[in-house]
């Protein structure tokens, strides 16, 4: 019986879950807007008290590595690192775009799973179906809802999920794509939790977030 | 027997330590990211944020093994949550509430800036009070008033950029690179600092500071006299900025009657600057507290110090703490 911590803060909500043998046996989640550094420890810590499940009891800590908010992923990954490396426990990493994907993995359906990268771009790749795990036929990549919307008309009949599905396609403006229900707009640490086992486990100095955008670099002289 | 483990993320330097009793430094591991901003000319918060995700949890393993200490021996986790960049301050602030959650010990955030304060306690505990204080880096310019351990009273602060900010500035302008203080610092060891005169801005005037004409007359100068010897420029730029910091510091010492004088900060590592505040303090017949170059620039064991202290007087600090890129230290209002 594997215990696991799953922990998702790559969007603008905070999400936690913990499994055992018998599935997830309890999950939070908070709209924390930007606020992951505030409410990411003490959501773990009442997800444990209310399970029942003391932390020195996980076997795998599980962490959304992203692509995602830079601000929330460096709380989650950070924090799930200091976990695993405290408790000397692996970590499972997974994709944000992967988890969006795989709720919908029953339809028969191809999938494009969108995350708002703001300052008008957006995180996006393409699963094909499948009954356990959906597969990406896309490389993960950060462009423009404009280049976007071009590139995901090549699938007739897909599903669109996420926080940057729903801003940017929702509204019909560009293009006529079906988004999923708000629901799964966010990343599920529940979702995560299921998946991390059958994810590669890693030391934790290994584990790091997927940025998918290089570094801004300009350290604004002028303003100095 | 209190021991802390202690991380300091603030911002270019990667830290972890082991603290007993705020006074006994059982491991201090400083991962520099110098080499990786330096091809930027300066700290780019963003590339900084990245790097301490990668460095932070070897840096508390190494900390720990060196320390020869074991998790269970641990009683407390500390962190720096304030002032610095906030993209840096988070993953210590993150890493060290999971730490403290995972081994079920109490989490403390500590000020940057006190803990720079409580450096010189570390190296010399009987450094005696009261103290005047000059914190120099190259985020703050600050002259504190210390009557005891978290009694302070600021004295004045810089009322444009940091000491330190200028180092790098006027490095920049002259193609020195990044960071611009130890450069400068090599160059005036063989120029000639009465050169060019250089102002010393409010200078008499109380004691807040200002160095942004200064920097701005070391790029007209240059300008007017493309042949001047760079390392004239570097030695009479760093005796103006030596000359405004230490008068201050003399001036306020002697209105507060202090015992001692100290510094810390990063800009404290430089020698024209300790070497004058010796000097100083010996004219005027006070004691110089000189933390070692290494307890000057950022640490973790002045933050492991600091939340030893914090934790006995405050106790622990909330899981649902911010990180707060502006923190202010707190002062009281007379000592
Ligand atoms: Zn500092």
């Amino acid at each position: 019986m594997t215990v696991t911590l799953a922990v998702d803060t790559a969007t603008a909500q905070v999400g936690v879950a913990l499994s055992t043998g018998d599935g997830v046996v309890g999950q939070l989640a908070l709209r924390a807007g930007r606020r992951h550094g505030e409410t990411l420890a003490p959501a773990i810590q009442a997800l444990c008290r209310l399970a029942g499940i003391d932390l020195a009891a996980l076997d795998l800590v599980a962490v959304d590595i992203g692509p995602g908010l830079f601000t929330g992923l460096r709380v989650g990954v950070a924090t799930a690192k200091a976990l695993g490396s405290a408790l000397g426990v692996p970590i499972a990493a997974c994709s944000s775009l992967d988890l969006l994907a795989h709720p919908h993995r029953r339809l028969g359906r191809h999938v494009a799973s969108v995350v708002d990268a703001r300052r008008g771009e957006l995180f996006w790749a393409v699963y094909q179906p499948a009954a356990e795990a959906m597969t990406a036929v896309t490389e993960p990549a950060v462009q423009a809802p404009e280049d976007v919307a071009a590139r995901l008309s090549e699938w007739p009949g897909l599903l669109l999920t996420g926080d940057g599905a729903r801003r940017y396609f929702a509204g019909g403006t560009l293009g006529n794509f079906e988004v999923a229900p708000r629901d799964f707009d966010h990343p599920s640490a529940a979702v995560l939790a299921d998946l991390a086992p059958s994810r590669p486990a890693l030391p934790p100095e290994q584990v790091t977030p997927t940025y998918l955008r290089g570094a801004d670099v300009r350290i604004g002289w002028d303003q100095r | 027997m209190t021991t802390v483990l202690a991380i300091e993320t603030s911002c270019d330097e990667t830290a972890a330590a082991v603290v007993i009793d705020g006074r006994d430094i059982r491991s201090s591991v400083v991962s520099s990211q110098v080499d990786i901003h330096a091809a930027f000319g300066g700290v780019v918060p963003e590339v900084a944020g990245r790097a301490h995700v990668d460095l932070l949890t070897p840096v508390v393993t190494e900390a720990l093994s060196r320390a020869g200490v074991e998790p269970a021996g641990l009683d407390a986790v500390g962190a720096t949550i304030g002032p610095g960049l906030i993209g840096s301050l988070l993953v210590g602030v993150s890493a060290a509430k999971a730490y403290s959650m995972a081994w079920g010990v109490p989490f403390v955030g500590v000020n940057h800036m006190e803990g720079h304060l409580h450096a010189a306690f570390l190296e010399d505990p009987d450094m005696a009070l009261p103290a005047v204080v000059l914190l120099v880096s190259g985020g703050h310019t600050m002259l504190i008033h210390m009557t005891g351990e978290g009694r302070y009273r600021l004295l004045g602060q810089t009322i444009d950029d940091a000491a330190g900010e200028a180092f790098d500035k006027v490095a920049r302008f002259l193609g020195l690179g990044y960071p611009g203080g130890p450069v400068i610092d090599r160059l005036a060891a063989t120029g000639d600092p009465s050169h060019v005169a250089f102002p010393r801005a409010l200078r008499g005037q109380g004691y807040d500071f200002s160095f942004s004409g200064l920097k701005t007359s070391v790029v007209n100068y240059v300008r007017k006299h493309p042949d001047v010897g760079v390392e004239d420029v570097a030695a009479s730029f760093q005796q103006a900025v030596v000359d405004v910091l230490v008068e201050k510091l003399r001036a306020a010492a002697a209105a507060v009657d202090a015992r001692s004088l100290c510094i810390g900060g990063g800009v404290a590592a430089n020698s024209g600057l300790r070497q004058a505040v010796v000097n100083g303090a010996e004219r005027d017949g006070r004691a110089a507290f000189i933390p070692s170059r290494a307890m000057c620039t950022d640490n973790a064991a002045m933050v492991g110090a600091t939340a030893w202290y914090r934790l006995r007087t405050d106790g622990p600090t909330p899981l649902d703490a911010a990180a707060d890129p502006n923190l202010k230290l707190s002062f009281e209002g007379s000592c």
